[in-house]
């Protein structure tokens, strides 16, 4: 009777756990939809903040895309954003290793730890990317960060002090650079590439 | 513009830049007769592996559409149509040239072949043989080569034979055999191939920037019949000269001036199945693999007591049903033990079995009690289990934002036989009867370029699990066909040809009422039963077996059917009085790289017996394009003209075109004639392909969507 006690709890836990993740979230990205239609730039930070979650706004000129995003869910260092539109971004501490609902996206990666990238050390990473006959591509590359100074960056009204960092790739037969705007340990703002027919996406954390 | 246009129109800019390596090269560009080539004449060079190209040309009174497919990387095949206007027009009456036609249609077949690729010094080179099985009028032979001069200039130069031959002949090889008009064509005219005058061409090309380029070219063409014979047109010279506009990454324009004394032009329209529009599946996200919280954490979350837990089946299920409802799962079958949940899933919106297979699986992780280590997963096709995937639950949570995850994920899975559902289970209370229909545009063709377009409605009720009742109607809006022109008699009972008489008889037909009963009576065997109306023409009963283990290349399948020809009104009998059992034994065998291979071997409609062989090839978004000959026991007069039955078939799924998940697709063989030798009844849903989709050689091939 006492496990059945504990056992009935754990069905219903579920499944209303997963009604509350299902009922919830996407309430706020369907809300910031009607945000966007307006002018994203324009929008007053304190309306953003109203929200009461994070967010970040996604930018990907190549397939324009500008979306606003909250994160959907976390496991350890590894946080998913979600927008209205379907699209997902997680990052690993800040750093992009994964997109879904974009068409070109970027389906897995192995990066640095954002602390690597800010001491400069030299680090490999891999991209696997959604390529020709829908399997994944993969491309290696060697990965040398150099701090460019500090730059004050305004985002919604409040001024940020950030030291940027460009992170520049190799491997045989092609290149790529990744900037960061590193405020503090935390990285506020960032153009990281998603794949060859995306490009970079620029990625600007508005509302912590 | 909204927002995807904008995206698209972004993307296919991006996918443009992205598509130019660091050199830039010159692609390929297609002639007047839809095959590399600088402007009447072919070039040495070969397209892209697997792209399809459709070229409309025009001058001079003749039209040639021409539909070219790169099936490997060095062998291209192509089907041609072409119609030549005022035919008769400078014919005398009584003149042996008076052939009657106002308008001279042909159709013919062309193969190329790729025998040296351009290096740094070597030309690439290209021997083809074009109209090589038709009536002749068009047929040629040729060997060019084309060397490229850094990324802007390209030079190419040949000898032809056959039409190519014809113009300023620098020697002869033996005799060519005269072009014989009432010869039915469609063998392989071998005793003509590089035979008599031969004759070389030459061409240059200057791509001046990324859009435009200019051409030039000597053609060895002397046009002897159109010019000479029948003064179609004037041939002065044997020079043309063009310009040519690129126009996005698959269209090109093309502006000339053909043989001193005509205006030309050629639309040419190149598409990569590799490579989708939108760049990708757009679509939605998946849901985040759910998190079960540490055994050490929380042990009582692991305990198995909720299976005997009153009303907690029918919460997960309704649970999961939600969850699946998403992306167009149904719940065909759950059960579960403590430690391990089985799911039969009927996926019908998602275009890729690896997908929908990733996303019951992260519904599962999402809904299951934590002491489910272990998730069956087995897809339901017309209600037969096609394959069953076993996933590791801790795989699937410690994998899912690993690098490289859909290799790791691929080597501990399990893709096995799908066996029999475990007795008791859930599913979902809508699933039957279950109602479908839908109505889409479509085309019939009661001839090449005549036919009619209209509305097709096609509907389904299946009654209880693997059994279906179906239909499908057409209803024509606009017809350019009136009268068959081209029917001819046929020496055959007319099973096919007379499909034209169908057409006119009536705007609206009946094509489809049937009862299919599918069945899965043993391990690595399907069955099927169909009857009523199984087409168009034929109506009866269809039974099927089919033995494909999931993991193997090779499939073995048997048909037996009884039918009766249907009335062209389409209900009796009495107007054809033809009923013919036909059936045939198939092999089928997955070649690898997406190439797959069938024989069938039986009796066709018409009674004759022998046998089909095709070849295809799928690229892994579902794009098909294949070639078919069916040689059998019914002369090549019995049969007409084309002498035996052979085709390109085409099969484009929607979701290609779209970009979003979505099944359904469009099929279409390309014939030189309709005959009817070599006939096979046209049945909805027949095994093999139900349950490929499901099997290792697809599952392999989509797996990178796993995780889509």
């Amino acid at each position: 009777m006492a496990l059945m006690r504990a056992v009935l709890p754990v069905v219903a836990v579920l499944a209303a756990g997963f009604l509350a993740a299902c009922g919830n979230l996407p309430s706020l990205p369907a809300a910031m939809d009607r945000v966007q239609q307006v002018n994203l730039d324009s929008v007053p930070r304190d309306k953003l903040r109203a929200f009461g979650s994070p967010i970040m706004r996604a930018t990907i000129p190549g397939l324009g895309i500008d979306v606003l995003i909250s994160p959907r869910d976390s496991k350890g260092d590894i946080v998913t954003w979600e927008a209205a539109d379907g699209y997902t971004f997680t990052f690993r501490d800040g750093v992009l290793i994964e997109t879904r609902g974009l068409g070109p996206d970027l389906m897995s990666a192995s990066v640095p730890a954002a602390g690597q990238i800010a001491s400069g050390a030299v680090t490999r990473r891999s991209y696997f990317y959604t390529w020709e006959n829908d399997a994944n591509q993969r491309r290696d590359y060697s990965c040398t960060p150099a701090t460019q100074g500090a730059e004050t960056l305004m985002i919604y009204g409040r001024s940020h002090s950030t030291r940027h960092i460009v992170e520049s790739c190799q491997r045989d037969g092609g290149r790529l650079t990744n900037d960061y705007w590193f405020e503090g340990g935390s990285i506020r703002k960032s153009k990281q590439w998603i794949s060859p027919l995306a490009g970079p996406g620029i990625f600007v954390r508005i509302i912590d | 513009m909204n927002r995807r246009n904008i995206r698209w129109a972004a993307l296919s800019a991006a996918a443009l830049v992205a598509a130019s390596p660091a050199i830039a090269e010159m692609r390929p560009s297609l002639s007047f007769y839809g095959v590399p080539g600088v402007i009447d004449m072919p070039s040495g060079e070969a397209m892209k592996d697997g792209s399809v190209a459709l070229t409309t040309s025009y001058f001079g009174s003749q039209f040639r559409t021409t539909l070219t497919f790169q099936i490997t990387p060095r062998i291209s095949g192509s089907y041609r149509f072409t119609s030549t206007g005022n035919w008769n027009d400078a014919i005398a009456p009584g003149d042996p040239l008076d052939d009657g036609y106002t308008r001279y249609n042909d159709r013919s077949f062309d193969l190329r072949i790729l025998v040296l690729e351009e290096g740094n010094y070597l030309p690439s080179v290209t021997v083809g043989l074009q109209d090589f099985v038709g009536t002749g009028k068009n047929s040629a032979e040729y060997i060019a080569a084309t060397k490229s001069f850094g990324d802007r200039f390209k030079v190419t130069a040949g000898l032809g034979w056959g039409r190519f031959g014809s113009y300023n002949d620098i020697g002869s090889f033996g005799e060519r055999p005269p072009v014989y008009d009432g010869d039915l064509g469609g063998n392989p005219s071998v005793d003509h191939w590089f035979r008599g005058p031969v004759a070389p061409f030459a061409g240059v090309e200057w791509q001046v920037n990324d859009k435009w380029t200019v051409k030039a070219e000597y053609s060895s063409d002397a046009y002897d019949e159109v010019s000479g014979d029948r003064r179609i047109f004037d041939r002065r010279s044997p020079f043309n000269f063009g310009v040519e506009y690129q126009r996005g990454d698959v269209m090109r324009l093309g502006l000339y001036s053909m043989y001193g004394a005509e205006i030309g032009f050629n639309i040419q329209m190149v598409m990569d199945p590799k490579r989708r529009a939108a760049g990708g599946i757009l679509g939605p996200a998946p849901i985040a693999v759910g998190q079960r919280p540490s055994r050490s954490a929380d042990p009582g979350a692991y305990g198995g007591g909720w299976t005997t837990q009153a009303g907690a089946g029918e919460t997960l299920r309704a649970t999961l049903s939600q969850v699946l409802a998403a992306d167009g799962i149904t719940i065909e079958h759950l059960s579960y033990t403590a430690d391990k949940v089985h799911l039969r899933i009927r996926n019908d919106q998602i275009d890729s079995g690896p997908q929908a297979i990733g996303r019951a699986a992260r519904a599962l992780s999402r809904v299951m009690p934590a002491s489910v280590e272990v998730f069956e997963i087995v897809p339901v096709v017309r209600g037969m289990g096609v394959s069953k995937v076993t996933i590791r639950r801790s795989d699937l949570e410690g994998l899912e934002h690993s690098p490289g995850n859909d290799a790791t994920l691929r080597s501990r899975v399990r893709i096995s036989e799908a066996g029999p559902a475990p007795a008791g289970g859930l599913r979902d209370d809508s699933l039957y009867p279950r109602f479908s229909w839908g109505v889409m545009p479509a085309l019939r063709m009661s001839e090449v370029m005549r036919g009619d377009v209209g509305l097709r409605l096609e509907a389904s009720y299946e009654l209880r699990q693997g059994l279906v009742l179906s239909g499908s109607l057409y209803q024509a809006l606009a017809s350019n066909f009136d009268d068959c022109e081209r029917c001819k008699p046929s020496l055959l009972p007319p099973v096919r040809s007379d499909l034209a008489y169908y057409n006119r008889e009536s705007d609206f037909g009946l094509n489809r009422l049937q009862l299919a009963w599918y069945a899965k009576p043993a391990e690595n065997l399907y069955s099927r039963v169909t009857f009523g109306f199984l087409e168009r023409m034929h109506a009866g009963i269809s039974t099927e077996l089919l033995w494909k283990p999931v993991d193997s290349r090779l499939a073995l399948g048997a048909e037996l059917n009884y039918t009766r020809q249907r009335d062209r009104d389409g209900f009796g009998f009495g107007e054809y009085d033809y009923g013919i059992a036909t059936g045939h034994v198939s092999a089928y065998y997955d070649l690898g790289g997406g190439y797959l291979g069938q024989v069938d071997v039986g009796r066709y409609l018409a009674g004759d017996v022998g046998a089909t062989f095709a070849l295809d090839r799928e690229f892994a978004n579902g794009v098909r394009l294949g070639a078919y000959a069916t040689f059998t026991d019914a002369s090549a007069e019995e049969f007409g003209e084309g002498s035996f039955d052979k085709g390109l078939r085409i099969t484009i799924p929607m979701n290609w075109l779209l970009g979003q998940p979505q099944r359904g697709e469009f099929s279409t063989t390309l014939r030189a004639m309709q005959r009817d030798g070599g006939a096979r009844l046209e049945i909805d849903g027949r095994l093999y392909e139900s349950v490929r989709d499901y099997h290792l050689g697809i599952l392999d091939t989509q797996w990178g969507r796993v995780w889509r």
